[in-house]
Protein backbone atom coordinates (compact mmCIF):
# COMPACT_ATOMS: atom_id res chain seq x y z
CA UNK A 1 0.00 0.00 0.00
CA UNK A 2 1.65 3.03 -0.87
CA UNK A 3 2.33 5.79 1.53
CA UNK A 4 -0.21 8.16 2.27
CA UNK A 5 1.39 11.85 2.90
CA UNK A 6 -1.17 14.72 3.77
CA UNK A 7 0.14 18.09 1.85
CA UNK A 8 -0.49 21.58 2.93
CA UNK A 9 0.32 24.35 1.19
CA UNK A 10 1.10 28.19 2.34
CA UNK A 11 0.36 31.22 0.25
CA UNK A 12 1.77 34.50 1.32
CA UNK A 13 0.80 37.76 0.89
CA UNK A 14 2.06 41.31 1.64
CA UNK A 15 0.86 44.34 2.34
CA UNK A 16 1.70 47.85 2.62
CA UNK A 17 1.05 51.22 4.36
CA UNK A 18 3.39 53.94 4.41
CA UNK A 19 3.53 56.29 7.01
CA UNK A 20 5.08 59.68 8.32
CA UNK A 21 7.06 60.66 10.99
CA UNK A 22 3.28 61.22 13.03
CA UNK A 23 1.93 58.42 11.87
CA UNK A 24 -0.30 60.10 9.36
CA UNK A 25 -0.93 57.33 6.38
CA UNK A 26 0.73 58.70 3.03
CA UNK A 27 0.03 55.79 0.67
CA UNK A 28 -1.85 52.86 1.63
CA UNK A 29 -0.76 50.39 -1.00
CA UNK A 30 -2.73 47.52 -0.54
CA UNK A 31 -1.35 44.22 -1.67
CA UNK A 32 2.26 44.58 -2.71
CA UNK A 33 3.35 41.19 -2.73
CA UNK A 34 1.54 37.93 -3.92
CA UNK A 35 -1.71 38.99 -5.09
CA UNK A 36 -2.97 38.77 -8.91
CA UNK A 37 -4.36 42.36 -8.98
CA UNK A 38 -5.96 43.65 -12.16
CA UNK A 39 -4.48 45.92 -14.38
CA UNK A 40 -6.93 48.84 -12.83
CA UNK A 41 -5.75 47.90 -9.39
CA UNK A 42 -1.73 47.49 -10.17
CA UNK A 43 -1.96 51.06 -12.38
CA UNK A 44 -3.48 52.75 -8.67
CA UNK A 45 -0.74 51.19 -6.97
CA UNK A 46 1.63 52.47 -9.25
CA UNK A 47 0.23 55.48 -8.99
CA UNK A 48 1.06 55.46 -5.17
CA UNK A 49 4.24 54.82 -5.41
CA UNK A 50 5.29 57.34 -8.22
CA UNK A 51 3.58 59.58 -5.56
CA UNK A 52 6.24 58.93 -3.02
CA UNK A 53 9.14 58.97 -4.88
CA UNK A 54 7.90 62.68 -6.52
CA UNK A 55 7.33 63.71 -2.93
CA UNK A 56 10.58 63.69 -1.93
CA UNK A 57 11.89 66.25 -4.57
CA UNK A 58 8.54 68.61 -3.71
CA UNK B 1 11.87 47.71 -9.90
CA UNK B 2 12.11 43.68 -8.06
CA UNK B 3 9.82 41.44 -9.08
CA UNK B 4 6.36 41.07 -7.35
CA UNK B 5 7.09 37.58 -5.80
CA UNK B 6 6.37 36.36 -2.01
CA UNK B 7 7.77 32.68 -0.65
CA UNK B 8 7.82 30.79 2.33
CA UNK B 9 11.29 29.83 1.74
CA UNK B 10 12.60 25.82 2.46
CA UNK B 11 13.65 26.73 5.94
CA UNK B 12 10.37 28.63 6.24
CA UNK B 13 9.09 24.56 5.71
CA UNK B 14 11.04 23.62 8.99
CA UNK B 15 10.54 26.15 10.94
CA UNK B 16 6.75 25.35 10.29
CA UNK B 17 7.07 21.69 11.24
CA UNK B 18 8.95 22.64 14.30
CA UNK B 19 6.39 24.76 15.02
CA UNK B 20 4.20 22.14 15.33
CA UNK B 21 6.51 20.05 17.80
CA UNK B 22 5.62 19.56 21.84
CA UNK B 23 9.04 21.52 22.23
CA UNK B 24 9.90 23.69 19.47
CA UNK B 25 13.76 23.80 19.31
CA UNK B 26 13.79 27.75 17.42
CA UNK B 27 11.87 30.23 17.74
CA UNK B 28 8.30 32.06 16.44
CA UNK B 29 9.53 33.81 12.97
CA UNK B 30 7.70 37.24 14.21
CA UNK B 31 10.34 39.61 13.00
CA UNK B 32 10.25 41.78 10.31
CA UNK B 33 13.01 43.31 7.92
CA UNK B 34 13.06 45.42 5.09
CA UNK B 35 16.01 45.91 2.25
CA UNK B 36 17.16 47.20 -1.34
CA UNK B 37 17.60 43.93 -3.09
CA UNK B 38 16.41 43.20 -6.24
CA UNK B 39 16.53 39.67 -7.03
CA UNK B 40 13.33 38.21 -6.92
CA UNK B 41 12.99 35.77 -4.02
CA UNK B 42 13.35 32.28 -3.96
CA UNK B 43 12.84 28.69 -2.18
CA UNK B 44 16.46 28.78 -1.22
CA UNK B 45 16.61 31.73 -0.08
CA UNK B 46 18.27 31.82 4.12
CA UNK B 47 18.38 36.11 4.08
CA UNK B 48 17.55 39.21 2.21
CA UNK B 49 19.70 39.91 -0.60
CA UNK B 50 20.36 43.51 0.50
CA UNK B 51 19.09 44.29 4.21
CA UNK B 52 18.83 47.65 5.17
CA UNK B 53 20.93 49.54 8.37
CA UNK B 54 17.59 49.49 10.44
CA UNK B 55 16.84 47.23 13.03
CA UNK B 56 14.31 44.10 12.61
CA UNK B 57 11.52 44.81 14.53
CA UNK B 58 8.92 42.42 16.37
CA UNK B 59 4.99 41.86 14.34
CA UNK B 60 2.29 41.14 15.91
CA UNK B 61 1.43 37.32 15.47
CA UNK B 62 -2.14 36.69 15.16
CA UNK B 63 -4.67 33.90 13.72
CA UNK B 64 -7.13 35.04 11.00
CA UNK B 65 -9.54 33.39 9.11
CA UNK B 66 -9.10 33.85 5.20
CA UNK B 67 -11.32 30.79 4.08
CA UNK B 68 -11.63 28.47 6.63
CA UNK B 69 -11.53 29.31 10.41
CA UNK B 70 -7.72 30.23 11.58
CA UNK B 71 -6.38 29.09 8.37
CA UNK B 72 -3.94 32.39 8.29
CA UNK B 73 -0.72 33.51 9.87
CA UNK B 74 -0.59 37.25 10.13
CA UNK B 75 2.47 39.45 11.19
CA UNK B 76 1.63 42.79 11.33
CA UNK B 77 4.96 45.28 11.86
CA UNK B 78 6.45 48.68 11.19
CA UNK B 79 9.99 49.45 10.15
CA UNK B 80 10.91 53.09 10.24
CA UNK B 81 13.58 54.58 8.05
CA UNK B 82 16.47 56.35 9.94
CA UNK B 83 19.29 56.19 8.30
CA UNK B 84 18.75 58.27 4.84
CA UNK B 85 16.57 57.75 2.41
CA UNK B 86 16.30 54.71 0.29
CA UNK B 87 13.90 52.58 -2.10
CA UNK B 88 12.58 49.60 -0.21
CA UNK B 89 12.05 46.50 -2.91
CA UNK B 90 12.34 43.37 -0.20
CA UNK B 91 10.95 42.20 3.28
CA UNK B 92 11.33 39.30 5.43
CA UNK B 93 10.28 37.43 8.38
CA UNK B 94 12.83 35.94 10.10
CA UNK B 95 12.75 34.01 13.50
CA UNK B 96 15.07 36.36 15.88
CA UNK B 97 16.30 39.96 15.96
CA UNK B 98 20.11 39.00 15.39
CA UNK B 99 20.66 38.65 12.05
CA UNK B 100 23.40 35.64 12.93
CA UNK B 101 20.96 33.82 15.08
CA UNK B 102 18.08 32.09 13.29
CA UNK B 103 16.12 31.58 9.57
CA UNK B 104 14.43 33.09 7.53
CA UNK B 105 10.82 32.68 7.39
CA UNK B 106 9.38 34.11 4.48
CA UNK B 107 11.00 36.19 1.83
CA UNK B 108 9.26 39.00 -0.43
CA UNK B 109 10.28 41.23 -3.32
CA UNK B 110 8.26 43.98 -4.67
CA UNK B 111 7.91 46.85 -6.41
CA UNK B 112 10.28 49.97 -4.73
CA UNK B 113 8.43 51.55 -2.30
CA UNK B 114 10.28 55.24 -1.48
CA UNK B 115 10.86 55.94 2.19
CA UNK B 116 12.38 59.19 3.64
CA UNK B 117 13.94 59.46 7.07
CA UNK B 118 11.51 59.30 9.46
CA UNK B 119 8.73 57.38 6.91
CA UNK B 120 7.92 54.17 8.00
CA UNK B 121 6.35 51.22 6.40
CA UNK B 122 3.87 48.99 8.09
CA UNK B 123 4.13 45.70 6.48
CA UNK B 124 0.65 43.33 7.14
CA UNK B 125 2.26 39.49 6.42
CA UNK B 126 -0.33 36.77 5.64
CA UNK B 127 0.29 33.54 5.29
CA UNK B 128 -2.54 30.73 4.47
CA UNK B 129 -2.59 27.16 4.59
CA UNK B 130 -4.47 25.01 2.93
CA UNK B 131 -4.35 21.09 1.89
CA UNK B 132 -2.31 21.56 -0.91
Amino acid sequence: MPEQVAKARPEATVSARVLDKNGKVLADLGTVAGAELTEKEKAEQMKKLDGLRTSKED
Amino acid sequence: MAADVVKVVDNGLAVTTDRLLDSPAGAEPKWIDMGTGVTPAADADTVLETPGPETRVVGVMTQETTTVTDDTLQVVGTITCDTGAKDITECGLFTHLSSTTGFLYLHATFDSIHLEIGNSIEFTIKVKYDQG
